[in-house]
C-alpha cells in the first residue's frame, strides 16, 4: 500500500472522456478505474475497490482485465461517499478496534443528510458492501424510529393509499403507538 | 423528490426490521404495502431475531394478589423494570406461574379457586387472550408445563403435564395446545418407575421440552444408611411430533442435590446449571447438551461464589451473563445477581422486595399475535388485503390472465 502522506486524496475524480484511459492505469498497478452511471471515472486504490464484492468478482472472472469497470447502477454523488466509508473501514482491517470502528461509523452517518443516506443504500446494495448496508439501514431506522407517519411518508416518498376510514381504524387499534412522537 | 422514493422493497424491509414494536405498529398506517409487509408472518419472525434478548420473571408482593413481571434488560444496567400483569385474566387468581416465553409471547398459568386458566400475553403490543381448556378433556392438575415456538412446524405449542404418581412411580399424562389451529388434544403419556418430578421449572429449547426427574437410591456410607441419593435424568418431549422420551445416560452430575440444579437455555442449546455446595467448594458449573443430544460439554466453571446455601442459577441474560438468585434468610427476600463468566465478576441487580418465582424466561419484544392465524384482527379490518400479494404471485397471475386472453383470440 502506498503511504497516505504521498497521496492524500485517494479519490481523484477524472472528468475527461471515459474512453482510452488504459495507459494511466498501467502506471500504477494498485489503482483501478471505476465508471459511474453518469460517466464519471473514479480512480480508486485496489484495496478500496476490493471492498466492493461486485468489483472483486469482476476481477476474479477476468483477472487480466485492465479496462475501466463500468458501474451502471451507481451515480457519482453517493459513490464518492461510499468510497469515503470504505477508506475508513480499511484502516480497521489492519487494526481491529470495535469501539473505534463504531465511533467512526456513527460519525460517518451523523454528517449525512437523509437524502445522502437513502441514495447510498442502493449503491451499497449493488456493490455488496455488507458493513455499509448495516450501518445505513440502522441509521435510517434511527432517524425514523420516533417520527410520525406523515414524516415517514415524505421521507420515503410514499403516497397514502388508505381510505380515511381504514387509516382511522389502524390508528385507533394501536392508539398508544401514536403518542409521544417527535415533532416533524 | 423525497429521499426514499428510489428504495427497493427489500431495502425498506431491512430498515423496518431494526425498529421497535411501537414504531412498527405506528408505521402500519403509512401505506398498504407497509401494512402487508409489517403484518406478514415472515417479517414478524425475522424481526424477533433482530431484537435484544432480555430476561423476565414473574413476581408477586409478599401478601399476594399483585402479580407482575420484572424485566432485566440486555444491556444490564442493573435496573429491574416492573409492570403489572393484565388485570382481566388475573381476576380472582390465587396463584400464577410463567410457563414459558417465546418470540415475545408469554404463556401464563393462573390458578383460581375452582379452576385453572392459561393465557397468552404479548407484552409489547399489550394484547392477551385466554386459552379455553375444553371441559371434555377432564380435570387436569398441572404439575409441569412448557410453552414455545416449534421451528420444525412453524407453530407455537403449550404442553400441560398432569402427574398421577402412584407408589413412587411417575405416571404422567399430557395435553397439547396448538396456536395455529387454536385446538387442544390429549397425547400419549409416560410412566417412569421409581422416579419423581424435580421442583424447578422446565424449559423449551428449539421445540423440545425438557424437565428434570429424579430417582432415589440407597445411600450407605461406611455401613450406615444416609439420606437417599437423588439420581437425576431428563424427561424430554418433542413438541413437533408430540412424543415423550428420556435422556438418562451421560448426565454431567449424577449425585446432585436437586434443589441446586436447573435447566436453562443457552444459545439455542439446552444448558444445565449445577451448584455445588459441598463442604469446601462453592462453585457453579454450566454444561450444555450438544445438538445431537449425546454429549454434554462443560461451558463454564464459575467461582469463587459467595458462600450461600440457597444459590440458584435461574438462566442466562442475553446468552452472556448468568442470573443467580440467592434467598436471604435474614432479609426474607431474593437477591438477584448477574454473574459474568468471562470476567468472573458478579453484580447485584437491584434487590427485588417482591417474591420471585424460581424462574426466568428469555424475552424479545415482537409483533407475534396472540390470536390463532384465522382470527387475526388486521385481516378482518381489510378484506382487500388479499390484493397485496408478493410480486411473484402477481406475475404468475398476469401470465395466467394473458394466457386466458390469448386463448380467446
Amino acid at each position: 500500500m502506498s503511504s497516505s502522506a504521498e497521496n492524500p486524496t485517494l479519490t481523484t475524480e477524472i472528468t475527461k472522456p471515459s474512453t482510452e484511459i488504459a495507459t494511466e492505469t498501467a502506471q500504477s498497478a494498485k489503482k483501478i478505474n471505476l465508471k459511474t452511471s453518469d460517466d464519471q471515472i473514479f480512480e480508486v486504490e485496489e484495496s478500496v475497490a476490493m471492498e466492493f464484492a461486485t468489483v472483486k468478482s469482476f476481477f476474479e472472472d477476468a483477472p487480466s482485465s485492465t479496462d475501466t469497470v463500468p458501474l451502471p447502477n451507481v451515480p457519482a454523488k453517493p459513490f464518492s461517499q461510499v468510497i469515503e466509508f470504505c477508506k475508513e473501514q480499511i484502516k480497521f482491517k489492519a487494526n481491529p478496534d470495535e469501539t473505534e470502528k463504531k465511533k467512526s461509523n456513527s460519525e460517518f452517518v451523523k454528517e449525512k443528510t437523509n437524502e445522502d443516506l437513502v441514495e447510498m443504500i442502493p449503491v451499497a446494495n449493488y456493490l455488496e458492501i455488507k458493513d455499509l448496508l448495516d450501518v445505513l439501514n440502522q441509521a435510517v431506522a434511527d432517524r425514523i424510529q420516533n417520527r410520525s407517519v406523515e414524516y415517514v411518508r415524505s421521507f420515503f416518498g410514499i403516497d397514502n393509499d388508505f381510505t380515511s376510514e381504514e387509516e382511522a381504524l389502524l390508528r385507533e387499534e394501536h392508539a398508544w403507538a401514536f403518542e409521544d412522537v417527535d415533532e416533524d | 423528490m423525497a429521499a426514499g422514493s428510489c428504495l427497493p422493497e427489500d431495502m425498506i424491509r431491512e430498515t423496518l426490521l431494526r425498529l421497535p414494536v411501537q414504531s412498527l405498529l405506528r408505521f402500519q398506517a403509512v401505506c398498504k404495502r407497509w401494512l402487508a409487509l409489517i403484518t406478514s408472518s415472515n417479517f414478524i419472525l425475522a424481526h424477533c431475531k433482530h431484537r435484544p434478548k432480555h430476561s423476565i420473571m414473574l413476581t408477586n408482593t409478599w401478601f399476594g394478589e399483585n402479580y407482575g413481571i420484572s424485566m432485566i434488560e440486555a444491556d444490564a444496567t442493573g435496573k429491574l423494570d416492573h409492570r403489572n400483569l393484565p388485570s382481566s385474566p388475573m381476576n380472582n387468581a390465587v396463584n400464577c406461574r410463567g410457563i414459558g416465553s417465546s418470540n415475545g409471547l408469554l404463556c401464563v398459568y393462573v390458578k383460581k379457586t375452582h379452576n385453572v386458566d392459561y393465557f397468552l400475553w404479548n407484552l409489547a403490543t399489550g394484547k392477551h387472550r385466554l386459552l379455553l381448556f375444553p371441559p371434555a378433556l377432564g380435570n387436569y392438575t398441572p404439575r409441569t408445563f412448557g410453552f414455545g415456538f416449534v421451528p420444525e412446524i412453524n407453530d407455537y405449542k403449550l404442553l400441560i403435564v398432569d402427574d398421577a404418581s402412584f407408589e413412587g412411580h411417575l405416571n404422567l399424562r399430557a395435553v397439547v395446545y396448538t396456536l395455529s389451529t387454536d385446538s387442544w388434544k390429549e397425547v400419549e403419556g409416560v410412566t417412569v418407575s421409581r422416579s419423581y418430578l424435580g421442583p424447578r421449572i422446565s424449559v423449551v429449547v428449539q421445540g423440545i421440552w425438557y424437565d428434570l426427574i429424579f430417582r432415589e437410591e440407597e445411600n450407605i456410607v461406611q455401613g450406615t444408611s444416609r439420606e437417599p441419593r437423588k439420581v437425576p435424568s431428563i424427561l424430554r418431549f418433542d413438541m413437533a411430533n408430540d412424543v415423550f422420551s428420556k435422556i438418562e445416560d451421560g448426565l454431567p452430575y449424577d449425585n446432585a442435590c436437586g434443589r441446586n440444579m436447573n435447566l436453562m437455555e443457552y444459545k439455542e442449546l439446552l444448558a444445565m446449571g449445577v451448584y455445588r455446595d459441598e463442604v469446601t467448594t462453592f462453585e457453579l458449573e454450566i454444561w450444555t447438551l450438544m445438538k445431537n443430544e449425546n454429549c454434554w460439554t462443560k461451558l463454564f466453571l464459575c467461582r469463587p461464589l459467595p458462600k450461600i446455601m440457597t444459590m440458584m442459577p435461574l438462566g442466562f441474560l442475553n446468552d452472556k451473563e448468568i442470573i443467580l438468585s440467592d434467598y436471604s434468610t435474614e432479609l426474607f427476600y431474593d437477591i438477584l445477581q448477574l454473574y459474568d463468566p468471562s470476567t468472573q465478576k458478579s453484580s447485584v441487580v437491584s434487590t427485588c422486595e417482591e417474591f420471585i418465582y424460581f424462574e426466568t424466561h428469555n424475552y424479545v419484544e415482537s409483533l407475534v399475535s396472540v390470536d390463532a392465524p384465522g382470527r387475526q384482527a388486521v385481516c378482518r379490518c381489510f378484506p382487500d388485503m388479499e390484493r397485496i400479494k408478493p410480486s411473484i404471485l402477481r406475475e404468475q397471475e398476469k401470465r395466467k390472465r394473458k394466457a386466458g386472453i390469448d386463448a380467446f383470440k
